[in-house]
Parts: C-alpha cells; structure tokens; sequence
C-alpha cells in the first residue's frame, strides 16, 4: 500500500491535514468505490484512477474543500507517475 | 575443436534453476494477486531459463533448428519484458513501447533471413554467427537499458522518500540486473572473433565463456534477490527505518480533524 500513502502525503500536504487523515480519507473512497470488504492490497492502477476521479472527488467536495478539480488531477498525475509502486511493493 | 561442456554446465545448472524458480514463484503471486503485469515478468524469467539451457545445447548437439528456436524465445522474452515494462511503469502514460515492440520483431526478422542466406549462400558460420550476434545484443540492449534506466530514475527519485527501504532495493537491484542482461550479447563477439582465428578458438571460447559467466550470474542472483526477497532481507534493510502508523482511521476522527483545523464549513 505504498501508493495509498505516497498520494495521502501529497493530498496532506495541499488540504493541511495530517497524513493519516488523508490516508483514512483515500482508503475510504477505495471502499466506496470498491465495496466494503475491498483488500487494499490487491489495488490496481485503474482501481486507484477511478477511486479517486470518483468517490475521494466526491468526498472532497461534501468536506468543500476549495480547488478540488486542481486535486484530483494532481494525485492523478502522481498516480501515473509513481504507479510502480503499486508493483514494487508487492510479496 | 572438441569442448568441454562440464564449465558451462556447472553454470547452467544455478542459473537455470534460479530462473526457473523466479519464473514458477511469480506466477504463484500473480495467482494470488490482482497484479497481472507480474505474469509478463513471470514468463520472461522462464523463457530466459529455457534459453540459457538451449545456448548451450547449441554448442554440443549440431541441429538446423537450434538457431530459430533460440532466436524466437530470445524474441519471445523481449517482449515479455517490454510489456512488463510498459503495465508496470507506463500505464495511460507515454512510452517508447510502440516503437521498442517493431524494433525488436524488424530486427528478428532482419537476423533470420540474413542469417539464413548466409547460411545457405556462402556457408559462412563465422559471418552468420557475427550477425546473429548482432542482432541478440540490440535485442538485449534495447529491453535492458529500457528496464534499467527507468528502475534506476525511479529508486533515485524515492531514495531520500519515506518509503520501505526494502522497496528502493528492489529499484535498485532490478536496475542493476537489467545493466547485466543488456550487455550479455556482448561475449558473443569473443566468439565471433574465436571462429575467424580458429587457432585461438579456444581461448576465445573460454573468455566468452566467463565473461557471460559473470553477466547470467550477477543477473540471475540479483533478478532471486530482488523478485523473491525473503522476510529476514526486508527486515535487513529495513532496520532504520520508522514505517507509518497505519491504522485504520474512522470516518468520525477525520471530520473532527477536519472540522478542528477548519470549522465547520
């Protein structure tokens, strides 16, 4: 779940919230996305990618959160540029 | 000249094995997992094993076919470590995949039909064997430094990141095994030389011989290290490290989180 908390350190930093509110924040849209019982260990690239256009988006925007667009396609962008670590950290 | 096949098998056998292993073990993780690029990864480790035993068997068993069988496997594992290469890293991303995957299949096809006229025109061995060499050591560079550079950019980019050390190493050895893999053509042209002075064929045979030694090891060795990095190696590496308070946070503590920095919006 290296990914999960790269992008929670990237989206901490903008909102100024703590690290593990951001993770919980990400984790939880996963599930909405996913379903409940979703292991975040088995997440892929295109899990991730809709996760986050979808229901951390729609998250951030119940929180009214401002620049939310700005957001999205910035932990877009990093995930794409880091989506390895989805691999890499693996077994 | 008669060869002593017992110095390349006491290599064949590690070698084999390891990529055999690194092979069977991968695709028991890509089974469990919902991580299918690692099947690509999975086949190439076994189709490299096969191709290491056929290189060899080349050498003592005189057969037509040895040659297209190893060119299509070699072939074969090209592109199962570029397409490795591009779901792993360059997913809805733009790669240098399209043009890799033509190059590796024009220079295939290139080597066979150069390969066969040569064969069959002017019996050339020697000839027929530098352009087989050349065609190998593209088709090993371009896949190798490829897996290399883009490995290594990404351990130098998380190197001084809190990320588990463990994970930076297997940047790091993947980069430094896909360095070995792209230069093992390279001890082809010893022999190459060694078939046009057969004198010192021999001799040729023997440098050739270590020099591939040294590249299959290192690339094997550190293709096990890095792909099935047991628990005690993590722990290892991961000695210094402080890893994230990961649990799990409930709704309710991040909206009061939210609301004591913000208020209530």
């Amino acid at each position: 779940m290296t990914i999960i908390n790269y992008l929670s350190d990237i989206l901490a930093k903008k909102i100024n919230i703590s690290p593990s509110a951001t993770r919980g924040l990400i984790k939880l849209s996963i599930k909405d996305q996913l379903g409940p019982y979703f292991d975040f260990n088995q997440v892929t690239y295109l899990d991730l990618k809709y996760s986050i256009e979808n229901a951390l988006k729609e998250r951030l925007v119940r929180l009214k959160f401002d620049n939310i667009e700005d957001l999205i396609a910035l932990l877009l962008l990093e995930l794409k540029e880091n989506q390895s670590l989805i691999t890499m950290d693996k077994f | 000249m008669a060869l002593n096949p017992i110095p390349d098998m006491t290599l064949l056998v590690p070698t084999l094995t390891i990529q055999l292993l690194i092979g069977i073990m991968l695709i028991y993780k890509t089974i469990n997992s919902k991580i299918r690029n690692l099947l690509y990864l999975a086949l190439f480790n076994l189709t490299v094993g096969i191709s290491f035993l056929l290189s060899r068997l080349m050498v003592y068993i005189e057969s037509e076919l040895w040659a297209p069988i190893f060119q299509v496997l070699t072939l074969t594992s090209q592109l199962l470590i570029v397409t490795f290469i591009q779901k792993t890293f360059y997913k809805q991303k733009k790669s240098p995949y399209k043009i890799v995957v033509p190059l590796l299949i024009g220079n295939f096809f290139f080597a066979f039909i150069m390969q066969f006229f040569t064969r069959t025109l002017t019996q050339l061995t020697a000839i027929a064997l530098f352009i087989y060499a050349i065609s190998y050591s593209i088709d090993h560079a371009i896949s190798g430094y490829w897996f290399a550079y883009i490995s290594l950019k990404q351990y130098s980019k998380y190197r001084n990141m809190n990320i588990e050390p463990w994970i930076k190493i297997r940047y790091l050895l993947s980069g430094i095994v896909a360095l070995a893999y792209s230069n093992l053509g390279m001890p082809l042209f010893l022999l190459v030389i060694g078939r046009f002075n057969p004198i010192y064929l021999r001799f040729f045979y023997d440098l050739s011989f270590l020099f591939r030694a040294i590249l299959a090891s290192s690339f094997s060795l550190g293709s096990l290290i890095a792909w099935t990095m047991p628990k005690s190696f993590k722990k290892f590496f991961n000695k210094r490290h402080f890893p994230i308070e990961d649990r799990d946070v409930t709704e309710e503590e991040i909206m009061k989180e939210i609301d004591h920095l913000y208020g209530s919006k």
